[in-house]
């Protein structure tokens, strides 16, 4: 009985450090660090800064999904150039917040189809971007340098 | 014995317990976390320089309300007509102005005279505040006003006081009828595409500005952008039936950049259909492009035009400047 009753606690045991270990981590960095690291290292011109009442807006990301965010978007409103950083605030809001950036991506797709090619190839070419709990969204002439930025930080 | 494995369980709830609230906790607060913001929803203005006085009843024949205002004397904005279309059936109201009760007078004469539609013409309506419950509705000239007015407000400017926007790239009158689907053209609201009519509804507006048609005359022949227009206008009334409409021109093309069917000539025939159009359904048009885009020759101006060497039709910071300064004086009287 007692050899039954250890056993059964040594499990659970087992069983709490095996989920402490998988935990996604959030990042030691601030968002904003990584934003300006990309925005000294890349060209982006006509970029806005966005806020958290701006992702609302824009991508529908309510300020509860969130720990931490830098976003910035393309001013003229035509040019789909945008670099979306965002810290989850858990597992599942990370899943909304891809669902969220997808759909946007999606949108910029159809609107730019039949519309400018060039930046419809852009949109074609970028995607939604995971690292445990950092969700990303890059759509920019400068993807590869913006995302190797990213890899610096989160990989 | 017993006692230590007694024990031994109580740690390890306690570790269990641990464990799960350091899951759910994230320690990464940062200054932008810190500062986010709760959702605001858009409440419309209610200052009291405006009063709906009139709303008549029109057994089997089309019925207009009237706004008007007690002691405003503005002068009656060029271009523009209100009235409002879809019919409201209750009693006459008692008029308490002469002004009102001279508008009154003239609408049943018309009507006397037999007039299907009514047209009334009141003065414009001016208020600090007039923004407040209007949501912009345009493809990717409106979304560059909309990041202009954005950009403004995050650095704490007034502009365009808190109205928002519905827009989509490529959207026109003729594709915003298609039904919402993945690769349909509408805009997001807070994260789902949603229809005009239905984001109208959505996002509480008591005033929509519409400025489509750019990507209605290049791609489609006139028979279908007419209709399109007046299908998108009754969804919205249908939808919406006590928001008010004002539709925007479409704005011109900048010097050089005109091809095809793509041009100035097709614009200004647009503009004509949605002049007659709004006088004919007694909406308000506001005309965006004489009053405010066009040069002499009737481009939009270089100094307006962010893309001359693109498409030549988006707004530079100095034309979405000039667009808010013209709608405020319009609209909020300064």
């Amino acid at each position: 009985m007692k050899k039954t009753i250890c056993f059964i606690l040594a499990t659970i045991l087992c069983f709490c450090f095996a989920s402490c270990g998988h935990k996604a981590e959030p990042p030691q960095v601030s968002l904003s660090t990584v934003m300006q690291e990309i925005r000294s290292s890349v060209s982006l011109p006509e970029m806005m800064d966005l806020t958290a009442e701006n992702l609302q807006d824009y991508f529908g990301i309510e300020a509860g999904e969130i720990t931490d965010f830098a976003a910035c978007i393309n001013a003229n409103g035509y040019e789909k150039e945008e670099i979306i950083l965002l810290c989850a605030s858990d597992a599942a809001s990370a899943e909304s917040l891809v669902q969220k950036l997808n759909l946007s991506l999606e949108n910029a797709a159809a609107e730019m189809q039949n519309y400018l090619p060039e930046q419809y190839a852009l949109v074609q070419q970028s995607a939604v971007r995971t690292d445990g709990l950092i969700v990303s969204l890059c759509i920019s002439e400068n993807a590869q340098q913006i995302e190797a930025i990213l890899d610096k930080y989160f990989k | 014995m017993k006692k230590i494995l007694a024990i031994l369980s109580v740690l390890t709830l306690l570790f269990s317990v641990g464990c799960t609230q350091k899951t759910t906790a994230p320690a990464t607060t940062t200054e932008s976390a810190a500062s986010v913001p709760q959702t605001t929803e858009l409440v419309p203005s209610t200052e009291a320089t405006t009063e709906e006085t009139t709303v008549f009843s029109l057994p089997s024949t089309t019925v207009s309300s009237v706004q008007s205002t007690t002691a405003q004397t503005e002068t009656t904005v060029p271009d523009k007509t209100t009235t409002q279309t879809k019919p409201t059936e209750t009693e006459p109201q008692p008029q308490t102005t002469t002004a009102a009760a001279t508008q009154r007078t003239n609408v049943f004469d018309k009507i006397k005279e037999g007039l299907e539609n009514v047209r009334i013409d009141v003065p414009q309506i001016k208020s600090k505040d007039f923004f407040n419950d209007v949501v912009f509705v345009g493809d990717s000239v409106t979304q560059g006003l909309k990041n202009y007015t954005t950009a403004r407000r995050n650095k704490g400017e007034e502009c365009l006081g808190t109205a928002q926007f519905l827009c989509c790239g490529s959207m026109s009158y003729t594709n915003a009828l298609n039904p919402v689907s993945q690769s349909s053209l509408h805009p997001v609201y807070r994260g789902k595409k949603v229809s005009v009519e239905d984001g109208i509804a959505q996002c509480g507006a008591g005033k929509a500005f519409i400025m489509l048609g750019m990507n209605d005359f290049s791609a489609y022949n006139e028979k279908t952008w007419r209709q399109s227009v007046q299908t998108l206008i009754d969804r919205i009334l249908d939808k919406n039936p006590r928001v008010q409409l004002y539709i925007e021109s479409v704005t011109p093309i900048v010097n050089g950049m005109e091809h095809g069917n793509f041009s100035n000539a097709n614009i200004d025939q647009f503009n004509t259909y949605l002049k007659d159009f709004c006088a004919q359904r007694g909406l308000t048009y506001v005309d965006i492009s004489r009053n405010v885009m066009q040069d002499d020759s009737g481009h939009l101006k270089k100094s307006y035009c962010g893309d001359p060497g693109a498409m030549g039709i988006h707004m530079s910071n100095a034309g979405s400047d000039a667009w808010v300064q013209y709608l405020t004086a319009e609209f909020c009287g300064n």
